[in-house]
């Protein structure tokens, strides 16, 4: 089983202690302002880890590095995630004790349950798919099989992570890092919109009959893409007219930067 | 000159290609698979029904509930399987285990089951859609291909599920650390101030797929069908308000002879001109037409009880009836009601559409509309009902 996800930088643990990063949910609304002066001269500190959220704990934790997501063998779990709540998550304490024996032994048995079935309704399918499909749509149908995975690893996701790096890239700039994630979040709409409209255009006006894509696809496309872009547009000028105003409050200490 | 190194699976920074995130969105992508699987079962057994199942005419409805929330999970699917992929993505990079080993072998049947779910559920969710569309450039069959590759991903699902049951649990629960910002960039600003929570990718996640859902949801439910800019059909474009899936033409019905009769075969034969079944006691019934497809309308219909004519005919109760058209060739020209359809009163041989003669589209002169039946089984241009049994 391979389940080890990307390291978190371990450094992160110092920049956790810090004061200075609340665990609040939408950095917009929860980040005190004066965050937003300390962040230039923060530069270049780390992100927090697993733990940082885990509000106490984190501190007390100090210099270890955190197990988490050290996975999966069979039977015993590390809880990965050490929240105060999740520590009892997932049979997964010290080996040995008797009850978690017992768990291990079932989850063992639910796991090879599932296993042995799933191969077998797989195996049915496989079945029934050699009985639909013969001669030669059977040599081809694993070209479309293939395809269909090159399509998605090899093309949408590359294009997705890219574009997803270039918009990390342009945050850095001055003034951008409270519209980020709408920006992000409009760009993704936008992309999965068309994608499930590509075939709607290019069958636009082929339809077996006149109910069939009756609309008028590509300007409903436009439309709704304009929408999409013109709604995200005023969120962000929202986003900055309230970081504008929160600043210039701040600086002018009336209230303490709040 | 050197080429960059191949990426591994240090090669994604983001903190969000994690257990917890994969956990989360697969189990969105689980229950739309499931609901997808079950109506998609339910509209196979209504087509072929097995001997021990008997489908129910009651709600007359469900079968318009369950065909579009089909369609509708299947296209919400699209964008839950894509955030899906991406949260894994740097999976597909993770070095192979090597000297051989039983370890080894493991990893390798794993990497092979998900090899075999991605692909069999993107071929899947593709060619369901364009059949949404009516467009088949594929060399198989659909509607065997599209039930088989069903079989094959609840089974690859499982095989997924058992392998991975011990990290699923252990990412079950929320936990603090989807509310932490973590960093986008490594020059950037503070996560707190740039960053992208868990939390956050999972409320984009959820939008992107309500925002695909609302878009095309509207070719099963009428109110909203002025916003389907992603669905194929308008549930009122078409003859009579009501769209179209086979037309007369492509039929091969041309014209109804001014001579047309329409019989039934039973204990007693009988025949009638259309002017004769227009004199029989009418009914009227308030059905929606519901296509495998996804697409539903309700409509307005008028004509002649089935059970009405059965008794004519002297049949026998818990008869059941094969429904002759004037069709030609196809999977569809003939259809058979078991008895409980047959016998029900809202099942008509209808001859009005919405107030009107049915449109020849729509089957004129005579077709069977029953309740909770799929599109393709209420047959078109009836001329003749066999009594079977």
């Amino acid at each position: 089983m391979t389940s080890r996800p990307p390291d978190r930088p371990t450094t992160a643990e110092s920049a956790a202690t810090g004061a200075a990063v609340p665990p609040g949910e939408r950095s917009a609304a929860a980040g005190p302002a004066g965050a937003a002066g300390a962040a230039g001269a923060a530069g270049a500190t780390v992100p927090p880890s697993e733990r940082s959220g885990a509000s106490g704990a984190a501190g007390a934790a100090g210099a270890t590095v955190p197990p988490s997501e050290r996975s999966a063998d069979a039977a015993a779990v590390p809880p990965s995630e050490r929240s105060g709540a999740g520590a009892t998550d997932g049979g997964a304490t010290s080996p040995g004790a008797g009850g978690e024996g017992d768990r291990a032994n079932i989850a063992l048995l639910v796991r090879g349950a599932l296993g042995v079935l799933g191969v077998g309704v797989g195996l049915w399918g496989l079945r029934l798919l050699l009985q639909a499909v013969t001669g030669g749509a059977l040599l081809r149908l694993p070209l479309w099989l293939g395809g269909a995975v090159v399509v998605d690893d090899l093309l949408l996701m590359p294009f997705t992570l890219a574009v997803g790096w270039l918009v990390a890239r342009w945050s850095i700039g001055p003034d951008r890092h409270r519209v980020v994630t709408t920006v992000r979040t409009t760009i993704l709409y936008a992309g999965i919109t068309t994608l499930v409209a590509i075939p709607l255009l290019i069958r636009q006006g082929k339809g077996v009959n006149p109910t069939v894509l009756p609309r008028n696809y590509l300007l409903d496309w436009l439309l709704l893409e304009a929408t999409i872009l013109l709604t995200g547009t005023v969120v962000a000028v929202v986003q900055r007219r309230r970081l504008t105003f929160r600043r210039s409050r701040a600086s002018s200490g009336l209230i303490g930067g709040r | 000159m050197k080429l960059p190194d191949p990426p591994t699976e240090k090669s994604f920074p983001s903190p969000l290609h994690h257990p917890r995130t994969a956990t989360m969105i697969g189990r969105w992508l689980g229950i739309a698979v499931v609901i997808c699987f079950l109506t998609g079962l339910f509209s196979h057994f209504q087509q072929q029904t097995p001997s021990w199942l008997d489908i129910p005419t009651r709600p007359a409805s469900l079968y318009r509930v369950t065909q579009g929330l089909h369609v509708l999970t299947g296209t919400v699917s699209v964008p839950l399987l894509l955030a899906k992929l991406w949260t894994v993505y740097p999976k597909l990079f993770a070095k192979l285990p090597w000297p051989p080993s039983r370890k080894a072998l493991g990893t390798v049947l794993e990497r092979l089951s998900i090899l075999v779910l991605v692909a069999a559920m993107a071929l899947e969710l593709f060619i369901g859609f364009l059949n949404t569309l009516q467009w088949y450039p594929w060399p198989f069959p659909f509607k065997e291909t599209h039930y088989a590759l069903a079989w094959i991903i609840i089974g690859a699902l499982l095989v997924h599920l058992a392998v991975k049951l011990p990290l699923i649990t252990a990412h079950w629960r929320a936990t603090p650390a989807d509310r932490t910002p973590i960093a986008t960039h490594p020059e950037s600003l503070p996560p707190a101030i740039t960053g992208l929570t868990r939390r956050g990718l999972f409320r984009t996640v959820v939008g992107a797929g309500t925002l695909v859902g609302i878009a095309s949801i509207g070719q099963s439910v009428p109110a909203f069908g002025p916003i389907a800019v992603l669905a194929p059909r308008r549930p009122n474009v078409g003859p009579q308000g009501l769209p179209v899936n086979r037309t007369a033409k492509d039929a091969g019905v041309t014209a109804v002879d001014a001579d047309w009769r329409f019989t039934v075969q039973g204990p007693q034969e009988l025949s009638y001109s259309l002017e004769e079944l227009r004199a029989l006691p009418q009914s009227r019934s308030n059905l929606p037409i519901a296509c495998v497809e996804g697409w539903s309308q309700g409509a307005r219909w008028e004509g002649i009880r089935v059970r009405d004519l059965l008794e004519l005919c002297g049949a026998p109760k818990g008869a059941r009836l094969r429904v002759v058209s004037m069709e030609k060739g196809g999977f569809y020209a003939t259809s058979e009601l078991p008895p409980q359809f047959a016998s029900d009163p809202l099942t008509l041989l209808a001859l009005k559409l919405n107030g009107d003669d049915l449109d020849l589209d729509h089957g004129f002169p005579a077709r069977i509309i029953a309740p909770n039946r799929p599109g393709v089984l209420q047959t078109k241009w009836v001329h003749r009902l066999e009594v079977l049994a």
